[in-house]
């Protein structure tokens, strides 16, 4: 804006020059005031009302000093009169910001500029007022925003930092500096690659050209830094462009969020969680997990193996739908978290295939807070029970063995009259003995038509059973007299192959005497371990048991018909024990047999042929005289296998 | 000459049988429910080559029996015939030449083999 005070000009022309300064200064936006030497507003514009809320009528004649706030408003005069006094310019021609007040005390920022002029002798003074509170209000938000920003970048737990749009970093916060292990200053002016792990470089190289190029708004990476020691970072980068006002790029800023400890520790919680899963799938119990409601949460591998269904498909049913036979249980689950304590049965009676099994279950309410629920833990002990149940029996056995032992010497007479008394008949009814045909001479009988009576009178066939019924009466006391014998036998060392032998040749002569099969045509094959040495047994007694496991065997294999008819004797050093197998190809056993195989008085035999002992009479000479073990097993392809373990350091006298 | 023999059983059956059975092998057989019995006997009788014994018996145990008779006696010979399970020969009448071949449980399905070593031991008087 120009004032132009010239009057020099022509009369017309002022006039024209006058009507415009006029309408200027009516229409200028900016207050302009006009005051004399004194101070006093001589005249002021439309605006001026605007801005200070006075009335021209109420300014004309008044100090400017109204318009000013304390202490500019005394101090007005003061610099006024200085100027006067000693021309020297404050304001006059150079204008300066300055706070003026509004007529309701309000004080705001203005630009203020001063024109002197001079008509007579007189001076007045212009003053042109822009009012800069707008502009001052923006500028203060600015700073307030700026310094909030600072501040945020300064503590901001995540790297911040931004570059330029070839990648170079401008600057950095201290939480990205020490992320990377620099300085800050050191980090400016390096390149975004730079500091990125070699691998990943062609990503981000992709990513903010992209986002230079405007493709993409902002882009987010799952990427690694290289810390300055070389250690490598995983991070979490964001990344946005900023634009001028013109809409251009200038800069590029990006968040980084160190995702090193966030990964190490969902990888923690995955291993963990993996070896969770691994120790439930590998218990041997069935493991079901189940809601209040009975719903299925977690499922173990061995309820996947028990029933047939899959996690999958098991986890969210009923549990009462998977396990139906174990539908009354689901009481104990909603007892059990009631009462906060574990509820047990034993011995579940269970029907499966036919089979009667036994089954233990436990439920244990689930205490950890916000997991209500229970774990149903179930286990097969049929295994368990029946062996308690062979203990049991096999106790009664020791129990009658103790009788039998008292039993034996009166039992023995008896059977030694009728075996005896048996003998004699035979024999005093033969052709052949000189006794017997001088008394039938002396008689006049003729033995040999008395022979053929008793033949076809069946009399000698009924003293046969006599004889036959006899044996087997004290071999069965024979059995049950082992059982009694507790004490520990003596051990001598003895080869198993030598014995074994000796077992073959009686198990021959055997079958021989009785002819119910032909021995001689039953393959031996003969599996030694000659190193094995000499084993700490009671002679007698093992060769017994492993008399009873050939014959059984022969039994086996001639019962099976398949050819060729065969027996498998093996030696061998396991474990610190020597181990016998006597296997053949006979028909097996089935599942039912093999677990009761050892049970006293469990045969398979027809009535008559075997006493039901003599496994059992093994079981315990092995395991209670030796201190060993016997098993049996079924071979793939028909035939069993028994393995009889013997410690090589001989048993503890019990 | 026969063998003599003496058969100690308290069970009158089986001292019976047995005499039958070693008669018919042509030997001369007495027999005694006791040992005070088969003991007076020897003081009547001829010595015999062998005596069977029985060991529980009434009276005078079986083994005490022998140790009587073979003060007696001392070339007669022994076989033990007993029902008690798990018998073993105590050391002093091992000590006078009983051994465990002499040595037999009832009941025996056979009596032959009794023959046999009656036979061997009356062969080695």
């Amino acid at each position: 804006m120009r004032h132009d005070t010239d009057h020099s000009g022509r009369r017309a022309e002022g006039d024209v020059e006058s009507m415009l300064c006029k309408a200027v200064f009516e229409a200028a936006v900016d207050a302009i005031v006009v005051m004399d030497e004194a101070g006093r507003i001589r005249m002021a514009n439309p605006a001026t009302e605007r801005l200070f809320g006075y009335r021209l009528d109420e300014l004309g004649g008044q100090d400017v000093a109204m318009l000013m706030p304390e202490p500019y408003n005394s101090g007005h005069g003061g610099y006024l009169r200085d100027y006067l006094q000693t021309g020297e310019r404050n304001v006059i021609g150079i204008g300066r910001e300055v706070p003026a007040r509004h007529r309701d005390g309000t004080v705001f920022p203005i630009y203020l500029s001063l024109a002197e002029v001079r008509k007579a002798d007189r001076r007045y003074f212009a003053g042109i007022i822009h009012d800069l509170s707008a502009q001052k209000a923006i500028e203060n938000a600015l700073r307030e925003s700026e310094a909030y920003m600072r501040l945020t970048l300064e503590h901001a737990p995540i790297g911040i930092g931004s570059s330029d749009l070839e990648g170079r970093l401008l600057d950095v916060n201290p939480a990205f500096a020490a992320l990377l292990g620099y300085a800050q200053e050191e980090l400016v002016g390096m390149r975004v690659t730079d500091i990125t792990h070699p691998e990943d470089r062609e990503d981000t190289r992709r990513q903010f050209a992209a986002l230079v190029a405007g493709e993409i708004p902002y882009y987010t990476l799952q990427k690694r830094y290289l810390h300055k020691d070389g250690g490598v970072i995983h991070v979490r980068a964001q990344a946005g462009l900023v634009r001028d006002a013109t809409g251009q790029p200038i800069r590029v800023v990006g968040e980084v969020e160190d995702e090193t400890e966030r990964l190490r520790s969902a990888q923690e919680i995955q291993r963990m969680r993996a070896y969770l899963e691994n120790i439930i799938d590998s218990m041997p119990s069935v493991l079901v997990g189940v809601d209040t409601e009975g719903r299925v949460t977690e499922w173990n591998r061995s309820a996947e193996r028990s029933t047939g269904i899959a996690s999958g498909e098991a986890v969210g049913r009923g549990f009462g739908d998977l396990f139906p036979q174990l539908s009354a249980q689901m009481h104990d689950v909603s007892e059990a978290i009631r009462r906060h304590e574990p509820i047990r049965t034993e011995r579940l009676l269970m029907k499966q295939d036919g089979e009667t099994r036994y089954a233990q279950i436990m439920v244990y309410p689930l205490l950890a807070s916000g997991a209500a629920g229970a774990v149903i833990r179930m286990d097969d002990i049929t295994e368990r029970i029946r062996i308690e149940q062979m203990m049991v029996q096999t106790e009664k056995m020791l129990t009658i063995g103790g009788l039998a032992a008292g039993m034996a010497h009166e039992i023995s007479n008896p059977l030694s009259i009728i075996m005896q008394s048996a003998q004699n008949l035979r024999r005093r009814v033969a052709e052949d003995l000189p006794a017997n045909r001088l008394k039938a001479d002396e008689l006049g009988l003729d033995l040999h038509t008395m022979g053929r009576y008793l033949e076809e009178r069946g009399v000698t066939e009924f003293i046969a059973g006599i004889q036959e019924a006899a044996a087997r009466a004290s071999r069965i006391v024979a059995d049950m007299l082992a059982f009694s014998r507790r004490s520990v036998s003596r051990l001598t060392p003895n080869r198993l192959d030598d014995m074994l032998e000796t077992v073959v040749r009686l198990a021959a002569s055997d079958y021989d005497l009785k002819k119910h099969y032909d021995f001689r045509q039953i393959e031996i094959e003969r599996d030694y371990d000659p190193g094995l040495g000499e084993v700490p047994c009671d002679r007698t007694q093992i060769e017994q048991v492993l008399l009873n496991l050939v014959k059984n065997a022969a039994h086996a294999v001639a019962d099976a018909g398949t050819m060729p008819r065969r027996i498998t004797l093996r030696t061998f050093r396991h474990d610190g024990f020597a181990c016998i197998e006597v296997e053949d190809n006979g028909p097996g056993m089935d599942e039912t047999t093999r677990k009761r195989a050892f049970e006293p008085f469990f045969t398979t035999k027809e009535a008559g042929v075997g006493t039901g002992l003599g496994l059992s009479v093994s079981y315990f000479i092995i395991t209670e005289q030796h201190r060993g073990t016997i098993s049996v097993s079924s071979r793939a392809g028909g035939g069993c296998c028994f393995t009889i373990r013997l410690p090589l350091a001989g048993a503890e006298a019990a | 000459m026969n063998l003599r023999v003496l058969v100690v059983d308290d069970e009158p059956g089986v001292a019976r049988s047995l005499q039958a059975f070693l008669e018919d092998e042509g030997m001369a057989v007495r027999s005694a429910g006791s040992a005070e019995e088969a003991l007076e006997l020897m003081r009547t009788d001829v010595a015999f080559d062998v005596c069977i014994m029985d060991m529980r018996l009434p009276g005078m145990h079986g083994d005490a029996a022998i140790r009587c008779l073979h003060r007696v006696r001392p070339r007669m010979q022994y076989i033990i015939h007993t029902g008690t399970a798990g018998y073993e020969l105590p050391d002093d009448l091992r000590a006078i030449g009983i051994g465990n071949a002499q040595l037999f449980m009832k009941p025996l399905p056979d009596m032959s083999p009794l023959v046999d070593i009656i036979r061997n031991l009356g062969a080695e008087r």
